[in-house]
């Protein structure tokens, strides 16, 4: 079968473009919880609610709590949650960016939706603890820390240094939880568990994430299509291989009396040969540690423990 | 090569293929059926903690609503009924009706501002929703996982490995909707 090989190539390239456009459409479609950042730099502020001088002095004690202890306390704000709740959305997002180290699960995510924030309605701030830290952090306290800290500040409209206190104290027990000293964490404790028998975690901290079993729409759609990308592919290279040339190169040569048309042909094996360096590009793309030495996320889970006010 | 050979050759690749096949799926089916179990025991673990605060929520408000006798023993009827079922259906509808009983207590709660405002109380109520939240959590992974199972033995041509083992159909963590119990107050006390 002979094709001309610009065809192919053109055809290719209008597939590709299709199917490459409907992903993204997919991905939009989807894209209520943000995508998961590839450097982790703790405060994500979507809605614009966190002073400047307050993200910066989180973000270096989260830095240096991660740095001595692997747990990540992360901040997000967003502007809403759209149809989620906010138990929803902060275990969804939680998971998704994989807060904590994947072996100790040690995550904490601060989540503060801007509109109850400004309705002062329930369903504006939770925190969610991942598996290793429930027993440092159980609901009541959790409950507890969101009054103290968040609720009085956020109804004097300090928006920002609400998020900030209550940072600090999931920070100071994070620390006390492994024996760190740090500065600026003092005075941020929270008052003891008040009932007896307080019901702390069952040690059950086993990582519950298994990778196999938790693909949602999203993921399913992207491995059809990029299953499909493959077979398009693989079936071209097939096709352009066996074309009988890739290309033609004419030469005039003056032979016996007269002007003769030479044509030189040449395969794709042959190209492929003689560009072997192409593909020596090894490029070894782990952006971790990137422009401000931050690194990825762990690779935590959460088992939906937390208090949200 | 001979013409016996080339089909002896062909049905031996046929059988190497059907056995690998059987091979693959009998493990995948087992590793499948271990995570549901898995899962499933996390939804318990969740149940009984919620079972378990019950008995220190029903103090804390008789220390202040003593007289509240029928909601008490509501709470204490739910709680034995779920810890004394045994199937996944019944531990739902278990489950759902110590949920209609404690939005009840709360309906009643809203009339005793001092109890609301009780330490005690509210430290309670956060862990009976963080725990509320974990089932609702655990229930979901559970339920994803049922279903990645059922898909798996019911599709053709795992059916009928599925079927030669006896891997059976497993259940959804859901309380089939008539046994939902819709609360009711009683303004008469």
């Amino acid at each position: 079968m002979k094709i001309k090989p610009g065809f192919i190539c053109r055809v290719l390239a209008a597939v590709f473009i299709i199917a490459v456009s409907s992903l993204l459409f997919v991905s939009f479609a989807k894209a209520q919880i943000p995508k998961k950042p590839v450097e982790n730099v703790y405060i994500f502020d979507y809605a614009n609610l966190i002073d400047s001088s307050d993200e910066e002095k989180m973000r270096a004690l989260a830095k240096e709590i991660e740095d001595k202890s692997k747990a990540e306390i992360v901040v997000v704000t967003v502007e809403s949650l759209g149809s989620y709740t906010i138990e929803e959305y902060a275990n969804e997002l939680f998971r998704s960016w994989g807060i904590g180290d994947k072996e100790l699960n040690n995550g904490i995510l601060i989540l503060v939706n801007k509109e109850n924030l400004l309705l002062g309605k329930r369903g504006r701030i939770r925190i969610e603890v991942g598996y290793g830290l429930e027993g440092a952090i159980p609901d009541g306290k959790a409950g507890r820390i969101l009054d103290e800290y968040a609720i009085p500040a956020f109804e004097r409209k300090e928006y920002s240094k609400g998020i900030k206190d209550t940072f600090l104290a999931v920070a100071s027990e994070v620390a006390n939880e492994y024996g760190l000293k740090i500065d600026g964490l003092s005075g941020y404790g929270v008052s003891e568990d008040v009932s007896e028998n307080e019901v702390t975690s069952d040690g059950n901290e086993e990582n519950v994430v298994d990778g196999t079993f938790r693909l949602g729409i999203g993921a399913e759609l992207i491995i059809v299509f990029g299953l499909f990308f493959l077979i398009i592919f693989l079936v071209t290279i097939v096709i352009l291989y066996n074309q009988p040339y890739a290309g033609k190169k004419y030469e005039w040569t003056w032979k016996n009396g007269k002007w003769e048309k030479k044509v030189y042909v040449y395969r794709y094996d042959d190209l492929l040969k003689n560009n072997r360096s192409f593909f020596d590009d090894s490029d070894d793309s782990d952006s971790f540690g990137g422009d401000g030495g931050f690194g990825g996320f762990g690779g935590g889970s959460s088992g939906g423990g937390g208090a949200s006010r | 090569m001979k013409k016996g050979t080339k089909i002896l050759l062909a049905v031996l690749v046929l059988v190497v293929v059907f056995i690998v096949y059987t091979f693959s799926t009998y493990n995948s089916l087992v590793r499948m059926t271990e995570n549901v179990d898995s899962k499933w025991s996390q939804v318990e673990n969740q149940l009984q903690r919620r079972a378990d605060l019950i008995p220190n929520l029903v103090n804390t408000v008789k220390g202040y609503a003593k007289h509240e006798k029928e909601i008490f023993e509501t709470l204490a009827q739910a709680r034995s009924k779920l810890l004394n079922s045994s199937t996944v259906e019944d531990k739902a509808k278990a489950n759902d009706e110590l949920s209609s009983a404690i939005s009840r207590l709360l309906v009643i709660v809203e009339n005793y501002p001092n109890l609301k405002a009780d330490e005690a109380f509210v430290q309670l109520m956060d862990e009976l929703s963080g725990t509320e939240n974990r089932i609702a959590v655990s229930r979901k992974d559970y339920n994803e996982t049922v279903k990645q199972y059922n898909i798996k033995i019911k599709v053709f041509p795992n059916v009928l490995i599925a079927r030669m083992f006896g891997f059976e159909e497993r259940q959804y963590f859901q309380a089939s909707s008539q046994a939902k119990s819709v609360p009711s107050v009683d303004f008469s006390k």
